[in-house]
């Protein structure tokens, strides 16, 4: 057991933080305030290989394993946490390719998302019903030679710029766990439709949408898995998604603490630095208590997942774990550099708005913590 | 064109601070300006471990009664197993020099080989240069290195440029990361019969030859170089490229060799302290200036628009402004 990164790790991290420093920091405040998505920095990003870094090699990736991702994800929540959702989202999406595809698709699809010519977005959430499954109506019916899909998604990343997607949708009206599947749909298919962009708190420049399917055709080939196969693949990305998301708020927190150490050092009150002060110093202890034990919980998580154990419990205890943490650490820094923290001055109140979607993103936090219930009764 | 980037890391020589009991009085201010918290009084005199001791020198101008002397050792510590961080490229001028290799190599074609002399945990810095783009990289490295001056150690660089074969270029940094002047590439010039250019602030691909600014007297020379040639580079020749992911899972997991004196087939009585005519002894601060005092300047008072203002009208006095 071994708390250090490797070497390798270092390097991965060191390398990350020069191109945030380079291309991500700069922009990072005004891709938020014009809410644009950052196009020129994610075409960057895929000529550097970022977008490629669980691809594995054969198919144009760099093939790194899921804890060197996390070292990498965190770096980058840490510059700009919508850039680190952007390249979350796609991660999930590839992902899932890598594990649940056959060859014909991997072959199709990976080498164009490694490199950033395509961006994968990832659609499981309906608008009229909550997370759960069994009340969604998202529906691929099978024809003679493809899909007959009719419904929506709603609340989908990378909506815009995006231009594969993971699609999760049932392909009966029964209610089993045979009655679901997972599909690749091309933004080009006929029949997609994307909705305006909500106006997020946080996360501003990810176009959030929700997308409209009438009548679209999706072929055979597009279907992931066997028939049927569906919900306990999602449910092993899922798991996936919360441990990243996770790395996500530890990323922030630890921008927040960062900043806040940083002002607290410069700030002067009656003749000494405001670090000196015991109220201060509390906060700041409890923000790095908070963001330290998610970090932990995070990369256990990751650490499951790379060893195929299943990381049920643990990513979702570090996605709560995290999300708390983040948005603690982000209040605390907005009080601790007072109305400098409260103003854009200091991007302090971007890392906050970012902070809420930890706690409410792929699944809320109440529901999460719900299930661990559940899973903890049954396992103990 | 095959390129050759010539990097020293580490230091040879260990520094340490001693106190001359018969003359210090234990005032303790060595204690107080220390960055590393070394010294200590515990009787009538300072003490300060050679063992904790960084060698910084920090405390000798301060010290009142000029009781306290650098000596210098043979660093053997650099090469002995440790759990020292492994040390990246920290030195910018380094990395200037890999650039101006790396960027003549994307015009032209061919290959840039890094051949980095320090201690193993130098080896970092092989790697780290690999991941900005380098080719090829070997770590120079044996403790019989220790102590070599500039002909010893242009005798380990050039049976390492030889053993690379063909080097159409050789690139050095003008200084190395304690400022000394990398001279030993001078000496491989003269050895090779390669054109040597010191001081260079900007290079470019011709035919033939390569296209050198050189800075030298306060003028900027512009000069045609025939290859093969050794030149070093100065400060702002370029700006350092970033560190590329994609060479990183190139390179990792990949071993960095290390050529030893075996290797290069150099004899102990040519290198190190045994094969060099110039060594360092110890060094001492220069006695303090005992001309005129400080007169001191004036202590301006008041609210801080007065103080502005008389600022800038002294400014503009003294035709600053």
């Amino acid at each position: 057991m071994d708390f250090l990164y490797t070497e390798e790790m270092k390097m991965y991290q060191k390398i990350t933080k020069d191109f945030c420093e380079k291309h991500v920091i700069p922009t990072a405040a005004q891709y938020d305030k014009t809410r644009e998505f950052p196009y020129k920095v994610v075409e960057l990003m895929g000529k550097e290989g970022f977008m490629g870094i669980n691809v594995p090699k054969e198919y144009g990736g760099l093939g790194l394993d899921h804890l060197t991702n996390a070292v990498i994800v965190e770096e980058l929540a840490k510059a700009s946490a919508t850039i680190a959702l952007i390249h979350q989202v796609h991660r999930v999406c590839i992902n899932h390719f890598v594990k649940f595809g056959n060859e014909e698709q991997k072959r199709r699809f990976l080498p164009g998302l490694a490199s950033g010519e395509h961006l994968g977005g990832f659609c499981f959430t309906e608008s009229q019903t909550a997370s759960d499954p069994m009340d969604f109506t998202c529906l691929a019916e099978r024809r003679d030679d493809h899909y007959l899909v009719n419904g929506g998604k709603a609340w989908v990343t990378n909506a815009v710029a995006g231009t594969v997607f993971l699609i999760f949708m049932r392909i009966n009206k029964e209610n089993t766990s045979k009655s679901f599947n997972n599909f690749i749909v091309e933004k080009a298919f006929d029949g997609f439709t994307v909705s305006e962009r909500y106006r997020t708190v946080g996360f501003c420049a990810s176009t959030t949408c929700d997308f409209r399917f009438k009548d679209m055709k999706v072929p055979f080939t597009n279907r992931l898995g066997e028939e049927g196969e569906g919900l306990g693949h999602i449910g092993r990305t899922i798991h996936w998604g919360q441990a990243y998301l996770g790395v996500i708020g530890v990323g922030i927190g630890e921008a927040c603490l960062e900043q806040a150490v940083k002002y607290a050092k410069q700030r002067v009150i009656s003749g000494k630095p405001i670090i000196k002060y015991q109220l201060i110093q509390q906060k700041l202890a409890d923000m790095f208590i908070e963001i330290e034990s998610a970090r932990m919980l995070c990369h256990k998580a990751v650490w499951m997942i790379e060893n195929e154990i299943n990381p049920a419990f643990h990513s979702r205890a570090a996605k709560i774990a995290s999300g708390d943490a983040c948005m603690k650490a982000g209040t605390e820094a907005i009080e601790i550099m007072g109305s400098a923290g409260y103003s854009d001055e200091y991007p302090v109140e971007r890392y906050f708005r970012d902070a809420k979607f930890i706690a409410v993103g792929l699944g809320a936090a109440e529901i999460q913590r719900i299930n661990l219930a559940r899973a903890i009764e049954r396992a103990y | 064109m095959n390129i050759a980037v010539y990097l020293k890391f580490g230091e040879d020589y260990k520094a340490y601070a001693e106190v001359d009991m018969a003359t210090c009085d234990a005032c303790g201010v060595c204690v107080k300006v220390c960055p590393f918290n070394v010294p200590s009084v515990t009787g009538e005199t300072a003490e300060i471990s050679p063992k904790w001791c960084q060698g910084c020198g920090v405390c000798i101008p301060y010290c009142k009664t000029n009781s306290i002397h650098m000596h210098y050792t043979l660093n053997r510590e650099a090469y002995a197993p440790s759990k020292a961080d492994p040390r990246g490229l920290r030195y910018p001028l380094d990395k200037n020099a890999l650039e101006a290799g790396l960027a003549l190599r994307d015009m032209v074609g061919g290959k840039v080989w890094i051949l980095a002399e320090g201690p193993p945990q130098f080896e970092e810095s092989v790697r780290e240069s690999l991941v900005m783009g380098a080719d090829e990289g070997v770590l120079l490295c044996d403790s019989k290195f220790l102590g070599s001056d500039h002909v010893a150690s242009s005798l380990i660089l050039e049976q390492a440029l030889k053993k690379i074969g063909d080097c159409d270029l050789l690139i050095a940094p003008q200084r190395n990361g304690h400022g000394q002047p990398v001279s030993s590439v001078a000496w491989v010039a003269e050895r090779l019969d390669m054109s040597y250019v010191p001081f260079v602030k900007s290079l470019k691909p011709a035919e033939e030859t390569v296209l050198v600014q050189q800075s030298w007297g306060g003028k900027l020379l512009e000069l045609s170089v025939s290859l093969p040639a050794a030149i070093t580079v100065e400060r702002g020749i370029n700006e350092p490229r970033g560190l590329s992911l994609m060479a990183a899972a190139r390179v990792m997991g990949k071993t960095v060799p290390h050529w030893s004196s075996e290797e290069l087939n150099l004899d102990s009585s040519q290198i190190g302290e045994a094969g060099s005519q110039v060594r360092l002894k110890s060094i001492q601060a220069l006695p303090r200036s005992k001309g005129k005092k400080r007169k001191g300047g004036d202590m301006l008072k008041g609210s801080p628009e007065v103080l502005a203002q008389t600022l800038v009208e002294r400014l503009k006095e003294w035709r600053v402004l």
